[in-house]
């Protein structure tokens, strides 16, 4: 079976994934651009898949992404086609944590701040830090990644609800409500997190009656998909106060344009979409993969099957 | 009984103390003039650590007849204990106030080091998006082994936030730790360089003693892994800051972030700012918006205590240091 992956393999990690379906025959590309009908499976980041790149391989079976979130994908035509999708999910679920704790302690304790501060040889203790002790922080998006962010959480001693559709209790929150409790929810809450899939569902969850039920002054870290937030809406209520800072690892518009307002806002802490990437999520991530290819061509049995209607 | 808290502007929590109180007394004196006029007839001088400077020390024992007791608002003492307190004046000081607020802080400058905040805010005042450049040195605390240094109270908090981070913990104390499902290995004096040689991390939240001045100097760093990443957040003394700039700058350990420092404030011409893979906050480990409230519990336990005749909480033993 022929397997064309547009992403980089160490020959270590390509030893692990013959060794695990010695039957796979693995091309390495820089671009999804040549057809091929032998090719069975693409292995992809899901950057680069648009319809007309499903086009290039008439005997796709199956698609592999190494993201969370799907929802850059042509769900309708791979659907149409029969291809099978998964994902990674859980690969991230550690590292988009560890992310989003980063985030709250620079927001929280000041980090920027005092960041800028070495960089210009100041020493004053001036800039008013806080704590995560005590605070209460609603996750939206009670899957895999919210519950590890909220894991964390208890351990830096908050209160942890979340969010979820179904609103089913789970012991690493202290409460999980459904979207109708949402507002309340919102209500009590010094530190939202964001961690949505993108779906039709949730474009612009974040709007504006959303945050009109946040806490005044409260913080908002995403660590989702830019398009999660009505971007319009948060950036007005982070130059009104009614949001005090943000920590925003994905904009709508990625790479976030040299002009776009955000650069500019003193309260915001920007990283390029780097919550779920490092080396170590890279590992993880080919493991799911060299799992799922084990036990090709069984497509039945493979992990993380996304349900194309719905999109996670 | 008076009480003169030395070098407050008045904290609303802690004056609300007189009303409870009505044989006690609550001055504010916000500058060593006002400490010098005020002291006489203090009974119990409340007052941060780093503030007992050699000239409040000559103060205190030329002018306070009257003082019993010294309570610090700060969990250190070493200060009181290099210039010296009046005999048989009873030192207490503020365990546990202050626990989880270093905590955090050794967590925040350990991310900070560990996911570039710097490059992420540099790249923010020029308005650059460099993805690539971020992501080829992120790093992650998964599966790595985070040495603590002085398992008390703060090094308890520390354990408890560095274990939710999927890490391996262990454990430097000259005191056996007692059962605690957080630490992975105990090591005792005798075992410390195979602790250094071990950890990927060392947090520092032991006190200043004379035994343990400098202990992070030139032959310390060289028992630590390069890929090492030192924080310390207790007291600036217990490392050699000209060893520590070195040992950043041959890649002798990999990174570093620092709380507090040998001399505070930090001067503007020591080489520190400047050195890479370092990341400092300028003495404010235990800052945090609680602990006005947390201060106030523990006076009114001990002020309780002290009309009473009881032994107050926390007293320091001055031959010990701590």
């Amino acid at each position: 079976m022929k397997v064309i992956s547009s992403i980089k393999i160490s020959e270590d990690r390509l030893g692990k994934l013959i060794a695990a379906q010695p039957q796979a025959q693995i091309v390495q590309v820089k671009e999804l651009t040549e057809r091929d009908e032998e090719a069975e499976i693409l292995l992809t980041y899901g950057w680069d898949i648009k319809e007309q790149t499903l086009d290039l391989y008439p005997n796709l079976k199956w698609l592999q992404s190494l993201s969370a979130g799907v929802d850059m994908l042509p769900l309708n035509k791979l659907a149409e086609r029969n291809i099978i999708l998964t994902n990674v999910r859980g690969a991230h679920n550690i590292q988009m944590a560890e992310h989003v704790i980063w985030s709250m302690l620079m927001l929280l304790r000041q980090g920027v701040v005092f960041v800028r501060q070495q960089d210009q040889k100041v020493f004053s203790a001036r800039p008013k830090v806080d704590e995560m002790y005590g605070k209460t922080v609603c996750i939206v998006g009670a899957g895999t990644i919210g519950r590890e962010i909220a894991r964390k959480c208890s351990a830096f001693d908050m209160t942890v609800y979340g969010i979820s559709r179904s609103g089913h209790s789970d012991s690493a929150y202290d409460r999980v409500g459904t979207v109708a409790e949402m507002s309340e929810i919102l209500g009590l809450s010094d530190i939202v997190v964001v961690v949505l899939p993108l779906t039709a569902d949730t474009k612009n969850f974040v709007n504006a009656e959303f945050i009109s039920s946040m806490k005044q002054g409260s913080m908002l870290i995403n660590a989702a998909r830019g398009p999660v937030t009505d971007e319009k809406e948060l950036l007005q209520a982070l130059q009104s106060g009614k949001i005090s800072a943000a920590a925003l690892d994905v904009f709508v518009q990625e790479p976030l344009p040299e002009d776009s307002p955000f650069w500019g806002l003193e309260n915001v802490f920007i990283t390029p979409h780097i919550g779920g990437r490092t080396i170590k999520a890279a590992d993880r991530m080919l493991d799911v993969f060299s799992s799922n290819l084990s036990k090709y061509p069984n497509l039945k049995g493979i992990d993380n099957i996304i349900d194309l209607s719905s999109g996670y | 009984m008076k009480i003169l808290f030395a070098f407050y502007d008045e904290v609303p929590e802690w004056a609300v103390l007189s009303s409870e109180f009505p044989d006690v007394k609550i001055f504010f004196a916000k500058d060593i003039e006002e400490v010098s006029k005020q002291i006489t007839d203090t009974n119990a001088l409340f007052i941060l650590a780093p503030r007992y400077t050699s000239d409040v020390a000559d103060i205190v024992k030329a002018k306070a007849k009257n003082l019993q007791w010294i309570q610090t608002t700060t969990v250190g003492v070493d200060e009181l204990i290099r210039y010296g307190t009046p005999s048989g004046v009873v030192i207490t000081k503020a365990v546990g106030i202050f626990d989880t607020n270093v905590a955090e802080q050794a967590m925040g400058l350990l991310l900070a080091i560990i996911r570039q905040v710097a490059a992420a805010e540099s790249d923010k005042q020029k308005h650059q998006y460099n993805r690539e450049q971020l992501w080829e040195r992120t790093s992650s605390l998964e599966r790595k082994n985070v040495g603590i240094i002085g398992y008390g109270g703060i090094g308890k908090q520390v354990s408890k936030r560095a274990k939710a981070f999927n890490t391996h913990i262990l454990v430097y104390d000259v005191i056996a730790g007692v059962e605690d499902s957080n630490v992975d290995e105990f090591f005792l004096p005798g075992q410390f360089q195979d602790f250094l040689a071990k950890c990927d991390i060392v947090i520092l939240t032991l006190p200043l003693t004379s035994e343990n001045l400098y202990m992070f100097d030139r032959d310390t760093f060289k028992l630590m892994k390069k890929s090492s990443i030192l924080i310390n957040v207790s007291r600036g003394k217990l490392v050699r800051e000209t060893a520590l700039i070195e040992a950043l700058d041959r890649g002798i350990i990999a990174g570093a972030g620092l709380d507090v420092f040998e001399e505070e404030p930090l001067s503007n011409i020591s080489e520190l700012w400047k050195v890479k893979n370092f990341v400092m906050t300028p003495h404010l480990g235990g800052q945090g918006d609680y602990n006005p409230q947390r201060l106030a519990d523990l006076f009114r336990i001990n002020i309780n205590k002290f009309l009473h005749g009881d032994e107050l909480k926390y007293v320091v033993d001055v031959d010990k240091g701590f």
